[in-house]
């Protein structure tokens, strides 16, 4: 018997058909694969926060090619060891491992509040009003919990949603802190972009920076990425002699060592994206805002 | 989609006992690969294929998931060709791609989290890739599937070739390095520097003009007026 | 530190400064042919005629403005994350089936432009042809809608990136069929005829129109 496959029923009962079947199949293979791929951005996560304080690199380097990269901080026989374990290649497990052993993570709620100030505007005073982070205080539950917490948050209506702001310290063996990290985001040119900035256990000096999902233009904006860049963040100081703070400055341009202010606060800029350069300084300089009060804390802890 | 006009659907049906690799099935494997190749000759599938272009890796990944759903989708639509309703075959088609492509990204999400990340919104733009409904009402709904496999194989590698080429130059000559390994340092110290313009859109716009006025000037095409 | 100014905050996004920012990027700054070179395939297949572009890119803005909000509505109301919490499901998370239900928006919306231009234009019809139902595989509408997800725009923003984006569109087809009439004429050698000329002009108006990339308003 011919099938006419242009009958109306036919035509009906083939679509649910397929509908039913492609839906099967498809959510079949993400039920299965969720799970990986949840994990796989977790991972991910903690991979850049062991990248930015200093216990991970993306490059394998052996100590040959640690030479070409550092020069002459490899004649400190305890930076070498340093370096050489940072760059070297680990497998998934041993990266797990290193986070779980060396660092300790917790989640902060950020409690901010109006502040009013006088400025002045065209000549007269006139009262502005701005929210400022007052305090961040433990929000009680752990890093694992807060895109769920994080989710919950957002069905609310906005005045009533609380601000959740994970921090993370690397400590030594015996479990003394050796870095302070905290994620830092912001708009670019093309988008949002995602890092960490991770600072030593003075809370002036940066250790490292990373950043681990953005959309910048490959080979311009993009270079973010490039590890040479964001080594450059290694040791500026976001506070100034006086004390006060300054933040890190991504410059139009090169820096130029024999400024003080400069060698102690700027990085090069990323040529031809401008755009991405003050994008980074903003939100750099933003996010260390959000965590100074608990930065001040554990200053004054030491 | 000239493909409709330019290349009418080879039939290879037939009632006889045929060779499961005869000349026909190699003329469509071998064909789109040069003669008739989507890019240069067609005219398909260059949508999504050029933001990709900036890194030979990302490049790869891209046209190993085109290779996939291409040859993938021509095999399922073949099979399923002699039941497909006319009336909704376009929806029909556009549903088995988009499914296929939905699959191909989550299992790149899950195997190679490293490299989706970067491409992902361009893995489902696939599903518009031109390649691949072109080849769908083209070949697929007239032949078998074997044949129709091979096609869809054919045309995914021709396209995979010229992105691939293009990629080649606009890594070497945007950021200096294949594959990411650095090969000059282009940063302004040495001999050279790197052209901004081959990672931004003109550069991939400018390099593959110049591509397919060398491939029809070797294989001799050329479109009237 | 005097030698750095912070950039001027942006307007709210969805004021009308906002929105009319939003607009003109996605027309000039980040134009969906020539800086993300979505929607390439019918620009070169319909670009040798004004008319006939000037056709379709009305029925590329006609068809953008529309999908774009319902796929909005789609995916803040049933694919996201805990989008079908009004439906008693908190935990639904079907983003996996965006592509499918986006595609099936935007075939439902190219067949009723269809149906109209016949109705109405039986010339523009014809000339239009095959690449009518194939504006359902122009990635530059698909890709609209993807962005528009990604970039988590509100209903309003997206009425607006959908429209920005259509227009830009047209914008390059047009200006392109323009330039297509004049080479016609020109003396182009064979292998560049067509396609290779036709890419080596859109890498030249890509490049003009990279000016106004990182333009704030």
């Amino acid at each position: 018997m011919a099938l006419n496959k242009e009958n109306n029923s036919f035509v009906l009962t083939f679509a649910v058909g397929m509908c039913v079947v492609l839906a099967i199949a498809l959510a079949g293979t993400y039920q299965a694969l969720s799970k990986t791929i949840e994990d796989n951005e977790l991972f991910d996560q903690k991979l850049n926060v062991l990248i930015a304080v200093g216990l991970h690199s993306k490059q394998a380097l052996d100590e040959g090619a640690l030479q070409g990269v550092y020069g002459e901080q490899l004649e400190d026989p305890t930076q070498l060891a340093e370096l050489s374990a940072r760059h070297a290649a680990k497998t998934r497990e041993e990266l797990e491992t290193l986070y779980s052993e060396l660092i300790r993570s917790e989640v902060l709620e950020v409690v901010r509040e109006e502040v009013t100030k006088q400025v002045k505007r065209g000549g007269e005073m006139v009262d502005l009003t701005e929210t400022v982070v007052k305090d961040l205080v433990p929000a009680g539950f752990a890093v694992d919990e807060l895109a769920a917490r994080q989710f919950e948050e957002g069905k609310k209506p906005e005045a009533e949603r609380r601000e959740f702001a994970p921090f993370y310290t690397r400590v030594d063996e015996n479990g003394a802190p050796v870095a302070y990290c905290l994620p830092v985001s912001g708009l670019g040119l093309w988008g949002q972009i995602y890092g960490y900035l991770a600072l030593e256990s003075n809370l002036d000096d940066v250790q490292g920076i990373t950043f681990y999902k953005h959309k910048e233009t490959p080979g311009l904006g993009g270079n973010i990425d490039i590890p040479e860049w964001q080594r450059q963040w290694t040791n500026k100081s976001i506070l100034d002699d006086a004390g006060e703070f300054v933040s890190v400055i991504v410059k139009k341009g090169a820096v130029d060592p024999s400024v003080p202010v400069e060698a102690a606060h700027y990085v090069d800029g990323l040529s031809g994206a401008t755009i991405t350069s003050n994008g980074v300084t903003n939100f750099v300089r933003e996010d260390l805002q959000t965590y100074w009060p608990h930065l001040q804390r554990l200053r004054e802890q030491d | 989609m000239t493909a409709t006009s330019d290349t009418p659907a080879v039939t290879t049906e037939s009632v006889e006992k045929t060779p499961l690799f005869g000349p026909d099935e190699k003329r469509a494997l071998v064909d789109p690969m040069w003669d008739d190749n989507p890019i240069s000759l067609q005219a398909l599938g260059i949508c999504s294929a050029l933001a990709v272009t900036v890194q030979l890796e990302q490049t790869l990944i891209m046209c190993i998931a085109v290779i996939v759903v291409l040859a993938l989708s021509n095999t399922i639509i073949s099979m399923m060709r002699n039941v497909i309703p006319n009336k909704i075959r376009i929806i029909v088609m556009l549903t088995v791609i988009s499914s296929l492509v939905t699959l191909v990204d989550i299992t790149l999400k899950a195997f190679a989290y490293d490299l989706a990340k970067g491409i992902s919104v361009f893995i489902s733009l696939i599903v518009t890739n031109c390649i691949v409904m072109g080849r769908a009402e083209a070949f697929a709904m007239g032949n078998k599937p074997f044949p129709s496999f091979l096609d869809g194989l054919g045309n995914a590698l021709g396209y995979s070739w010229i992105l691939m080429s293009v990629a080649f130059f606009r890594e070497l000559f945007g950021a200096g390095s294949l594959f990411g390994v650095e090969l000059v340092d282009g940063s302004g110290g040495g001999l050279y520097v790197n052209n901004g313009l081959m990672v931004l859109a003109p550069g991939a716009f400018l390099l593959l003009g110049i591509i397919i006025w060398m491939q029809r000037a070797i294989s001799g095409y050329s479109e009237s007026h | 530190m005097d030698s750095f100014t912070p950039l001027l905050a942006a307007a709210d996004p969805n004021s009308l400064a906002g929105l009319i920012s939003l607009a003109m990027k996605a027309i000039f700054v980040e134009n969906i042919l020539l800086a993300f070179f979505l929607g390439m395939c019918s620009y070169l297949a319909v670009s040798k005629r004004v008319d006939t572009a000037i056709g379709l890119g009305i029925a590329v803005v006609f068809v953008e403005t529309i999908t774009v909000p319902v796929n909005w509505a789609i995916y803040n109301f049933i694919l996201r994350k805990g989008a079908l919490a009004w439906a008693g499901m908190p935990d639904s998370n079907l983003e996996y089936l965006s592509l499918i239900f986006y595609i099936g928006v935007i075939a439902a919306m190219v067949q009723i432009v269809e149906m109209a231009i016949d109705k109405f234009s039986a010339k523009l019809y014809t000339a239009l042809g095959i690449f009518l139902p194939l504006i359902a595989v122009n990635c530059a509408i698909l890709g609209a809608s993807l962005f528009m997800a990604e970039r988590d725009y509100s209903l309003a923003q997206s009425v607006v990136f959908g429209f920005g984006s259509g227009i830009g569109w047209m914008l390059a087809i047009v200006s392109m069929a323009a330039i297509r009439q004049k080479l016609r004429t020109a003396e182009i050698p064979a292998p560049l005829r067509g396609l290779g000329i036709t890419f080596i002009t859109t890498g030249l108006i890509a490049m003009a129109f990279m000016t106004f990339s990182g333009i704030q308003l």
